[in-house]
């Protein structure tokens, strides 16, 4: 259901930008995460024209489903059509509810959109004339999708069950904006002890936090799979020691990034790829059927792509290429013919490595003493234990910090690399496009294997011209 | 021939991976108050107390199939499912009945431990609160692993039946002639035998058992590779529970019911065999009464917090631990503690207490058998792995059929026939 999406909200939040040293705007995580969230959020909103239900000062108030679940649905002239049994609500950030199921009389099941709808009171009142409805894309219900689902964060581990889901209007249209989790909720359900404990239950659960889980707690594309799954990401990355960050991140992401992929469209899932960053670009592409590949390839950035072809297995690649479109394969053959260039014999190794625990005062001094010689400095890379590359920040970056500060606090976890195999005009043009002074080279290992000056290569460039 | 023998040595790692579940939900179906009702049963009625017991045996272990087979297909509990699919009002019914029937039948098995303890001449007050807090702090220490080898051990305590029948020197022709093709020496128009007969299927077949089973699977994560083999591992479960308690039909046949002594609970059956076939078949049968109550006393309030946690979403897992499981723990703990308080107050009347929390299990049964021919006979939940054919015919039968008796039992006891 989530295939096909409107192509009109193209995003210009993500679209690369030329950004100063080696950052990337946002943890590519949460872009993710926002991009998708962003396509979904921006439905058409239907406005629910005259849903009254407000209290005397006209301030916004909040209903339980529970509340209104069974009430009696009339028309405008006292027509009794039936009870309500279910909302649909559209699956987003902020879910709107669309539409409104009602069990008629005769038992027969009929769904109305929430366009009908006009005041939610002890009757709930609909608009003389209407038109039955039917489920559509990116639609839940919110009985048989919601309620009494399993809540369970985001390691899994099982919390408690949704026993209530409140509701609320803002500009005359009906969203859901939590679910109460706590036992007021299930006294709510249940209906006991009439209205006089209900009222008091109620007024006790808008005191009571944290029986009550906002929307904003609950993955929306979760919801899909059946899941309420919470969205605790930030105070469970906080618990994770920096440097082991980027590890962490690199392999719960290319999980959850084929997760998201899965769910958008082609183009979409293109655009998200070529923000990641080229190791997630390869363990992708390592993953993906060759059509499936071919497809991507060919919406994603010419020098982007010859990156990720030149990292996979011959027979892979060629295969890949023979299957993408002729205009694109040409750009494509052409850029690959250019590896037969490689940089190898440009790279120097002019260049500083810290340990991510190091403190400004040792990086300064190790730089004292080890860059004597160097014909250029800029950036210090940090590697870890294993020699990755893990980070990276500029010398601007260590003046302004204090001396104890450690090297992880405040060093750049998105490094922009390049490969032995890349060739001189694709690594020229990405530091072009970053702005920067130098590159480094990695093996697959993620290993430094030198750095590439930008004197050196444009020289060599403008030589040839 | 190779082949052959690595192939079936595969199909045995499966096996072996999958053991547990079954074996363990079935052999405690004979737990101390089942132990208790086959001995009054055969003591009153012979083998004829175990006529029908093939019919039986299929129904346990198609039963504990369907939920087997649920529980690896979706991967949720019955729990789950009811409260997913049914909502909060039935839930919260479902799981107070539940909850009160449970408690009986804890308090059925702490009484089946004081029994045995009695039995063995010990201060039954100071063990019984030494063994309760033990199985609390093993059940939170240890996890899924550990605590499916501790019950497997149990089970070895059951052979104790066998010897025990061994020992009475019985007629097996006969036994096999009473129970398995047509009693003889039981006027089978007799409705007090009818009752019997229905509170053996009753103790055989429980609520509990049915829940148990399901959470067990859940909680051992078996994938739908395993379906198969746990299958198989059900069935076998229930093959080797109704041995048992055949066995335990025979002991006392040929003892009590041969003397015609009258018994009214494990303990006055173990006392009354002393005489006629000797000291070693009442401590035998001591030793049995003891593993069976173990097994419940664990059994029991764990299907309880399974329960509890599958309709009320907690975490519920023999792996999680205290902390992150404590509503599961608490209310493990709170049966047994429930269950002990009652028992050392010697005034209660446990005989009476225990009869309603087997009319409590007589009136779940027919609610678990809806849901679970609802369950497996729903393509949107279980797929291609529906019930059909003879499994979805003998289960509906065989829910009608213990509706009908529920019912005639009820109307039976409130009249006194």
């Amino acid at each position: 259901m989530w295939v096909r999406m409107e192509s009109n909200h193209r995003s210009v939040l993500y679209q690369r930008t030329v950004l100063p040293l080696n950052y990337a705007p946002l943890d590519f995580r949460e872009k993710i995460i926002a991009y998708c969230e962003f396509i979904l959020y921006n439905k058409n909103k239907i406005p629910l024209r005259q849903l009254a239900d407000r209290d005397d000062r006209g301030r916004k108030i909040m209903i339980y489903f529970s509340e209104i679940v069974g009430k009696k649905v009339v028309t405008e002239d006292d027509i009794c059509i039936g009870k309500l049994e279910d909302f649909i609500f559209l699956v987003s950030d902020k879910p709107l509810v669309t539409k409104i199921v009602i069990r008629e009389n005769s038992g027969q099941k009929i769904i109305i959109s929430t366009d009908y709808l006009q005041k939610i009171n002890s009757l709930i009142t609909i608009e003389k004339e209407y038109l039955a409805a039917y489920l559509e894309e990116n639609e839940l219900y919110l009985v048989k999708n919601l309620l009494d689902k399993q809540i369970i964060d985001i390691k899994g581990n099982k919390i408690v069950r949704v026993n209530d889901v409140a509701l609320q209007t803002e500009k005359e249209l009906l969203f859901i904006v939590g679910v109460d989790v706590g036992l007021l909720g299930m006294i709510r359900r249940l209906r006991i002890g009439g209205d006089g404990l209900y009222k008091i239950a109620r007024l006790f659960n808008f005191k009571m936090t944290s029986d009550f889980l906002s929307w904003a707690d609950i993955q929306p594309l979760e919801l899909v799979r059946g899941q309420v799954k919470l969205r605790k990401k930030e105070d469970k990355l906080n618990k994770i020691r920096p440097e082991d960050l980027a590890d962490y991140l690199e392999k719960t992401n290319v999980i959850n990034t084929r997760k998201f992929l899965k769910i958008l469209d082609t183009e979409k899932a293109a655009e998200v790829i070529s923000n990641l960053n080229i190791n997630y670009q390869i363990a992708l592409f390592r993953n993906f059927k060759n059509e499936k590949a071919a497809k991507f390839l060919s919406f994603i950035d010419p020098d982007e792509a010859v990156d990720v072809l030149l990292f996979l297995p011959k027979e892979k690649r060629e295969k890949i290429i023979s299957l993408i479109e002729p205009k694109i394969k040409k750009t494509l053959i052409h850029l690959l013919t250019l590896s037969i260039n490689p940089i190898g014999n440009l790279i120097t190794t002019d260049y500083l490595t810290v340990k991510p625990e190091d403190s400004v005062y040792h990086v300064i001094d190790k730089v004292r003493k080890e860059t004597i010689n160097f014909s250029s400095f800029d950036y210090i890379y940090v590697t870890n234990k294993l020699d990755e590359l893990v980070g990276v920040f500029s010398l601007h970056e260590l003046l302004l910090q204090n001396g104890e500060e450690p090297v992880y606090k405040f060093m750049s976890q998105n490094v922009v690399i390049s490969h032995l195999t890349s060739p001189k005009e694709i690594v020229l043009k990405k530091m072009f496009k970053y702005k920067l002074h130098t590159i480094p080279i990695i093996n697959d290992r993620k290993n430094i294997l030198g750095i590439i000056d930008l004197d050196d290569i444009a020289d060599l460039v403008i030589e040839k011209i | 021939m190779r082949i052959f023998f690595n192939s079936f040595k595969k199909q045995l790692i499966i096996f072996l991976a999958v053991i547990g579940p079954g074996l363990i939900t079935a052999i405690a179906d004979n737990d101390a108050g089942g132990v208790a009702t086959y001995t009054v049963a055969a003591a009153t009625y012979g083998m004829a107390s175990k006529f029908l017991f093939i019919p039986e045996t299929l129904l346990l272990a198609l039963t504990q199939e369907i939920g087997a087979r649920i529980a690896i297909v979706t991967r949720k509990g019955l729990g789950d499912l009811i409260r997913e699919r049914y909502g909060i009002k039935l839930s919260l019914f479902i799981f107070i009945l539940y909850f009160i029937t449970n408690q009986g039948v804890v308090l059925q098995n702490v009484s089946g431990l004081k029994s045995s303890l009695q039995l063995f001449n010990l201060p039954w007050q100071f063990f019984l609160i030494i063994f309760c807090a033990l199985l609390i702090f093993i059940v939170i220490k240890f996890n899924y692993r550990k605590l499916q080898n501790i019950f497997l051990f149990m089970i070895l305590f059951y052979l104790a039946y066998i010897i025990s029948a061994w020992l009475a020197h019985p007629n097996w022709k006969e036994a096999i002639q009473e129970s398995i093709i047509w009693p003889k020496k039981v006027d089978i128009r007799n409705v007090g035998f009818w009752f019997s007969r229905i509170a053996v299927l009753g103790t055989t077949i429980t609520a509990w058992g049915q829940f148990f089973v399901h959470s067990y699977i859940l909680d051992k994560k078996l994938t739908i590779d395993h379906l198969k083999a746990e299958k198989v591992e059900v069935y076998l479960g229930a093959i080797v529970t109704s041995i048992f308690s055949w066995m335990m039909a025979v002991a006392v046949t040929y003892t009590i019911f041969a003397n015609k002594i009258h018994v009214v609970d494990g303990y006055s059956a173990a006392l009354a065999m002393k005489p006629l076939a000797g000291q070693l078949s009442t401590i035998l049968f001591s030793v049995g009464l003891f593993g069976a109550s173990i097994l419940g006393l664990t059994i029991v309030p764990l299907a309880t917090a399974y329960v509890f946690s599958e309709l009320f979403g907690y975490e519920g897992s023999l792996d999680a631990n205290f902390k992150k499981g404590r509503l599961f723990y608490g209310f493990f703990i709170l049966q047994i503690t429930l269950g002990l308080i009652i028992t050392l107050f010697p005034q209660t009347s446990l005989f009476k207490l225990t009869l309603y929390a087997d009319y409590l299990n007589g009136v779940m049964l027919p609610i678990i058998f809806f849901f679970l021919i609802k369950f497996s006979e729903d393509e949107e939940i279980m797929g291609k792995y529906i019930s059909r054919g003879f499994t979805s015919f003998f289960v509906r039968l065989s829910g009608i059929i213990i509706t009908i008796a529920v019912i005639i039992t009820f109307v039976g006891k409130v009249f006194k026939f």
